[in-house]
């Protein structure tokens, strides 16, 4: 029988990835605290670039999401995907 | 990797009524647009129509074929109908080994497909879906309908989100959920039974977008999933106690993430993307993804982008190589390698073109766009993939 995984016990997060995430995490918060000085509208210039754009690759990802989430485990599960690509 | 151009000719499941309605949907937008009374001036494009072709194909022979239509129909400066339609053509090959050989009583690939009298072993197993997602935007409100046929599943989704943006306008708050159920209907399978079954999801968001400076974003953002029902491949076995036995995963999931996004504007007309994600839930499945993208300009109307995403997970409580007990972990045993350890990588390329106005002096005169990608999938357990997306949008 062909086996992909060769795991046999499972796997909490270890403290490197802990630290990983509390980084993460008070980086967010430093970034969201110091983020009280104003950008005018007229600074923006940059900012409105759409390579600067979160959506610019919406629909991309989207597609992205479905085929990455039956070939992952954690990937996905917002409901919605179905039973295509060749998953569940 | 073995790449089929044409499709094989097998039995093929279509959903002809569903096609033809996302069809119609489309035209009937197409039709409303040319009759609605478009602003004389505008901030914002109002219509928009787009195509994608997505070919996907991996290392275990697996193939998709998909194309996506879209339309985008502005009623306001502030409100827009959003329809997409998608047919995907999707051929699992054939099992291969012999019959009654141990290869041939499981799954060797993650992809769902029966094997009986009706749908051989040794013959591709080819299934179409059709799916039709619906959105309206109107001020900071969004509703979305989503809907996907197949031959043994039925997907529907309802979900909302507002978003409110606060420090003039440098920061906004966005919340979101959604609801969705399937109906799943196995087909006929020679070594597993599984009844007609019912899955639920529940979801929520919350995301907050900052900008710290004049070339710099931030994103963070947190979601919840909680999954009940039928979450396991109604047709594959895995081994126990010596022997084949059915899959069987709890009917219960409790999925959780938190993420950040970083976006930073580069001098020479380039911008970086940096994003990273923690994700657990209650099955013991643990996972980081990492990302960078760099966008580039060659032109002024020509983007290149060159993006990484690194993937790693552990294994779910139950999983194991192979199950001692009849019974497995707990009732529960699972054949499926994605609640396995494993790592992954993807590298991407893409390149957007803005052709600017090709039909100008005619009557819809509008903005095309191309766009072309390529990206290259592969994971510790052997597998990989290759994606090829080609598409266009027009806006008028």
């Amino acid at each position: 029988m062909k086996l992909r995984a060769q795991r046999t016990e499972s796997r909490t997060p270890t403290p490197v990835a802990a630290l990983l995430v509390a980084l993460a995490a008070l980086a967010s918060l430093a970034a969201l605290a110091s983020g009280c000085a104003s950008v005018k509208p007229f600074e923006r210039e940059h900012l409105s670039d759409p390579i600067m754009a979160f959506d610019r690759d919406a629909r991309h990802d989207r597609r992205a999401l479905h085929w990455i989430e039956a070939r992952e485990g954690s990937t996905g599960g917002a409901g919605g995907a179905g039973g295509g690509c060749a998953c569940n | 990797m073995r790449v089929q151009l044409s499709t094989p000719n097998v039995r093929v499941f279509a959903g002809p009524g569903l096609a033809a309605a996302a069809a119609g949907a489309i035209a009937a937008g197409a039709l409303v647009s040319i009759a609605w009374p478009r602003r004389a001036h505008a901030g914002t494009t109002e219509h928009t129509v787009g195509y994608t072709l997505h070919y996907f194909a991996d290392s275990d022979r697996v193939r998709v074929y998909s194309n996506y239509g879209d339309y985008t129909l502005g009623l306001s400066e502030d409100a827009r109908v959003y329809v997409q339609w998608n047919r995907q053509v999707v051929v699992v090959p054939a099992v291969d080994a012999p019959p009654g050989s141990a290869e041939a009583v499981d799954a060797i690939t993650s992809a769902s497909r029966p094997v009986s009298s009706r749908f051989g072993a040794f013959e591709d197993f080819v299934k179409t879906r059709n799916s039709v997602q619906a959105e309206l935007t109107a001020n900071r409100c969004r509703a979305g309908y989503y809907v996907s046929k197949e031959t043994d599943y039925l997907a529907q989704q309802v979900s909302g989100n507002v978003d409110h943006d606060l420090l003039d306008g440098n920061l906004n708050l966005s919340a979101g959920s959604s609801y969705g159920w399937d109906a799943i209907e196995p087909l006929q399978d020679d070594d597993t039974q599984t009844d007609d079954a019912l899955k639920t999801t529940l979801h929520g968001n919350l995301v907050a977008t900052e900008t710290l400076t004049r070339s710099t974003t931030l994103r963070v953002g947190g979601e919840v999933n909680f999954v009940r029902g039928l979450q396991h491949n109604p047709y594959r076995n895995v081994y126990a106690a010596g022997g084949p036995a059915a899959e069987r995963h709890p009917d219960r999931r409790l999925r959780r993430d938190a993420y950040v996004k970083l976006h930073q504007y580069l001098n020479n007309r380039s911008s970086i993307k940096l994003d990273y994600k923690y994700y657990a839930d209650d099955w013991g499945v643990a996972s980081h993804t990492m990302g960078a993208k760099l966008s580039q300009y060659v032109t002024g109307k020509v983007i290149v982008g060159y993006g990484y995403r690194y993937y790693d997970q552990g294994a779910a409580d139950f999983f194991r190589d192979e199950y001692e007990d009849a019974d497995g972990i707990g009732g529960y045993r699972t054949g499926d390698y994605r609640l396995g350890e494993f790592a992954a990588h993807l590298f991407g390329t893409d390149l957007d073109w803005d052709l600017g106005r090709p039909l100008a002096g005619i009557e819809f005169d509008g903005v095309l766009h191309l766009t072309v990608r390529y990206e290259r999938y592969f994971n510790s357990n052997n597998f990989s993939a290759n994606i090829f997306e080609s598409g266009f949008a027009f806006a008028f």
